[in-house]
């Protein structure tokens, strides 16, 4: 079985977590646009950001046998200081326009102020005229009414549902999530999100329709293999084939699909690795193969 | 130097003739835009979007296409070319030459992979392509390898324009790199002795290091009469690895490096080394 990660942070990633990815058969991954874990101080920094997004994440992902894709946008915390997030509004619209760009995001509120709730609408309608998907960050402090107002300001924009993934839901958030039509993505990330226990338990009640696993990892303590750990987990605890394929790949492939941007073409035929580039051997490794990997203590010259 | 004023019409009418009527009628509405356009914004946001208009598709040319492409970009027929890599060349050329290299510039700078590819590819078409040497100095800095590519590789453009100093580095970061040296523009022409001492001191970190050496780097060490190198060839020619001994005899054989045999027989070693 392969997996997608729809949501992970790999600019603050090691290439062990590349290696660890691959090994577990990821084959694609989302990197949506986020903080960086203190405020940026000038729209350049936005810029180079993007850039890393489209540009040398995207090779160092391919040299692992990973298709790397991205979503562009201005992340809550930083929409509340307005005058630099002016000039990063003026800049998205390029980002956005980008191949592999399969989604506006990840936007909506952290602590629900004023100023966020004006960008999340602003990026809405350039989702809306880009014909792009959007993901949704939910807030961790007051998470039900957060998600509950992300919904229903994407309705009073006119946004279908089937376009938008809820993001970081829990027990509490799902239900409405489900019922008013949008795909709900669950982050596995220890300690302040949720563990994938509890995940394993939604699979079960909810079952797989519309339902997303993915890792959120990035630079704090979180957990790459966030989802084959998971699917395991279900494997083990009786979650059917069907379910674990939904969840843990094919759901991401089709709401980001949407975006015609993200093909399962693109992994299956194009990722060939040149190994050499990386360890100066020759041998070239063709990115649907299981690779197994043996790790010795010699650090190759 | 071909004239390069010429390649904007020659795009003009074979790229044309290659696209679909939605294609033709899409780039030609946003070329009138960017004919106007004094800031350049909108020609920097087309030339991103031409992955969602113009079909990725590689074109089949005729020979008589080819040989007018050729004219104006010497090794085009070695090269890949796709509808969308070429549609970006359209733009570049049709860009008004007062403002172009600004604009190019700010392009440069939010450049995915791809579209850094193309507008290195492209580069060489430009009526002013002098004026973006700068930025080819920068991109050989790359780590990405299609984007050094696509400037080392089947691209008649550094050849042209960079000096000497970024030539070298050009020619060092490819064998770092591992890229094939065979595939280089003018690889042999541009030889200097000043690279071909550099790379006898890269011959021996290499050989101190327990490290082969591509045999393609061997041609460079050609045609001086400096010691060092001699003694350099003299050693190789002891090596265990068949390929790397073959490419030292050759150049110890003194073949005049300004001949075409010279050059024929490296790009067959360099085309067995690299596939």
């Amino acid at each position: 079985m392969q997996y997608i990660d729809p949501h992970i942070h790999m600019v603050s990633r090691t290439t062990d977590d590349y290696e660890a990815m691959r090994a577990a058969r990821i084959v694609a991954i989302i990197e949506p646009a986020f903080w960086m874990g203190q405020p940026r101080t000038s729209v350049g920094s936005f810029q180079d950001y993007f850039n890393s997004l489209v540009n040398w994440e995207r090779f160092r992902a391919s040299q692992f046998g990973i298709k790397h894709y991205c979503t562009i946008g201005l992340n809550s915390k930083e929409a509340n200081n307005e005058a630099l997030a002016e000039q990063v509004m003026n800049l998205l619209p390029l980002y956005a326009s980008k191949e592999g760009v399969v989604a506006i995001g990840e936007i909506g509120y952290d602590d629900q102020t004023k100023a966020e709730d004006k960008y999340f609408r602003q990026q809405i309608e350039l989702a809306k005229e880009l014909k792009l998907p959007i993901m949704v960050h939910t807030p961790h402090r007051d998470k039900k009414n957060g998600t509950i107002k992300s919904m229903d300001v994407l309705e009073e924009h006119g946004v279908s549902p089937s376009m938008v993934v809820i993001d970081h839901n829990n027990e509490e958030t799902v239900k409405d999530v489900l019922n008013r039509g949008y795909w709900a993505a669950f982050t596995i990330y220890p300690n302040t999100k949720m563990g994938n226990e509890r995940m394993v338990d939604i699979v079960k009640q909810y079952g797989s329709e519309r339902i997303i696993v993915d890792s959120s990892a990035d630079w704090g303590v979180s957990d790459p293999l966030a989802v084959p750990k998971t699917a395991s987990l279900m494997n083990e605890r009786g979650v059917s084939k069907e379910d674990i394929h939904l969840t843990c790949y094919k759901n991401a492939l089709d709401v980001y699909g949407q975006s015609g941007h993200f093909n399962e073409a693109d992994w299956l035929k194009e990722i060939t690795i040149e190994e050499k580039e990386l360890l100066n051997g020759n041998s070239v490794l063709r990115g649907q193969e299981f690779v197994k990997k043996t790790y010795s203590n010699i650090i190759k010259n | 130097m071909p004239n390069a004023a010429a390649s904007k019409t020659i795009l003009h009418e074979l790229v044309l003739k290659k696209l679909k009527d939605e294609e033709v009628q899409w780039l030609t509405s946003k070329s009138q835009l960017i004919e106007k356009d004094e800031l350049g914004n909108q020609f920097i946001l087309i030339y991103s979007l031409v992955h969602r208009f113009i079909l990725n598709d590689t074109i089949e040319w005729d020979s008589k296409e080819l040989q007018y492409l050729i004219e104006h970009y010497p090794s085009f027929s070695e090269g890949e070319w796709n509808k969308q890599s070429l549609c970006r060349a359209l733009l570049m050329v049709i860009l008004p030459k007062r403002n172009s290299i600004a604009i190019l510039k700010r392009l440069f700078e939010t450049c995915s992979i791809k579209e850094q590819v193309d507008f290195y590819k492209n580069l060489f078409f430009l009526e002013n392509a002098e004026n973006f040497s700068y930025l080819v100095e920068e991109g050989v800095r790359t780590n990405v390898t299609d984007v050094f590519d696509a400037i080392a590789l089947n691209n008649p453009y550094a050849a042209h324009f960079l000096s000497e100093e970024a030539w070298n580095q050009l020619v060092l970061k490819a064998i770092f790199m591992g890229r094939p040296l065979y595939k280089i523009y003018n690889l042999l022409e541009r030889n200097n002795q000043k690279l071909a001492l550099v790379l006898n001191d890269y011959i021996h970190e290499r050989w101190s290091a327990g490290r082969t050496v591509s045999p393609e780097v061997w041609q460079l060490m050609s045609g001086y009469n400096n010691p060092k190198l001699q003694e350099t060839l003299r050693k190789a020619i002891a090596s265990t690895n068949e390929l790397e001994r073959r490419a030292a005899e050759i150049t110890l054989e003194g073949v005049n490096p300004n001949t075409q045999e010279y050059k024929t027989i490296w790009v067959d070693i360099g085309k067995q080394y690299n596939n």
